[in-house]
């Protein structure tokens, strides 16, 4: 059923709209400026950006559908993220940058829960998962079910990042 | 000055918390707590005029603290404000955090004014 879900909301572009949305929703209020989805992305296993947070969501109902939430980007992208939520900028890719990514991972799933609920999947969350400079996320082909997009923030030097949704196949 | 214990396990969310407070003009004492233990630890009824709690951290989750900070104000008279920021936003999680004994949920990303609004209520309240 859950997986009947994402496969709809995947062919009919709603998943893409989701994830943009969500994104916006996630940053905007944080970074105080507009968000501009760029479009849709590959999904990042094979090619990961240099810091990238994973957040599981479960379907509540027991069903055991997992998916994932993601947010990544370069390493100065993520910097500039980071300076303006604490207004310092972090010292390369320490522990006050994967807190914030982190933490903006977590909000953004947040974000896709609620947009999940309305078409009808019941997901709950957990603790996200910093990781980085992988060279590749070894996911094999488990979360190849989802989508991703590029979304840019305006912020002087305007970071790009890459966020996404994906199912874990049965 | 406002005496506050936050609970988040993202020093980040710890940080933002506290500026959007002196934002809306309040003074703080913060005391910090990174996870619901730590909280728990820290928490003694009539210490502090607010808790801000986050739901999801490592160990005992903010739920959980909730509900044992709950237990420890049993016979005491008045209790201590809570106030839930959280990712979490069903129908179904808002009902669980209000019978663990949360006063007010507020769904991440929270602005300072929303602080600020959410605090008044809580305030006026006590």
């Amino acid at each position: 059923m859950s997986q009947a879900i994402v496969h709809e909301l995947t062919t009919s572009g709603r998943l893409v709209e989701f994830i943009g949305q969500a994104a916006q929703e996630a940053l905007e209020p944080l970074c105080g400026v507009p968000v501009e989805v760029l479009g849709e992305a590959e999904l990042p296993w094979a090619h990961p950006p240099v810091g990238i947070a994973l957040v599981t969501v479960v379907d509540t109902s027991g069903n055991g559908f997992q998916a994932v939430v993601w947010l990544g980007g370069e390493l100065e992208a993520l910097a500039s993220l980071a300076e303006v939520l604490l207004g310092e900028r972090p010292d390369g890719e320490d522990e006050m940058l994967q807190d914030a990514v982190r933490e903006l991972t977590n909000i953004l799933a947040g974000q896709m829960q609620r947009h999940l609920a309305s078409a009808g999947l019941q997901m709950g969350l957990g603790l996200p998962v910093y990781v980085g400079g992988a060279k590749a996320l070894n996911v094999g082909a488990s979360l190849s079910s989802g989508a991703a997009v590029h979304v840019r923030v305006g912020l002087p030097d305007a970071p790009v990042l890459n966020v996404g949704f994906a199912a874990k196949e049965h | 000055m406002l005496k506050v214990l936050i609970a988040d396990d993202s020093k980040m969310m710890r940080v933002m918390h506290v500026r959007s407070l002196r934002q809306v003009g309040y003074e703080v004492e913060a005391t910090e707590a990174n996870n619901g233990e730590e909280a728990l630890a820290a928490f003694e009824p009539g210490k502090f005029d607010l808790v801000i709690v986050d739901w999801n951290m490592p160990g005992m989750d903010g739920i959980e603290f909730v509900r044992a900070a709950r237990e420890k104000e049993q016979g005491m008279s008045g209790r201590t404000p809570i106030l839930m920021i959280t990712s979490q936003s069903t129908e179904e999680q808002m009902l669980k955090a209000k019978e663990a004994g949360v006063d007010k949920i507020l769904t991440k990303p929270v602005t300072a004014e929303a602080l600020g609004a959410a605090l008044e209520m809580l305030l006026a309240r006590a």
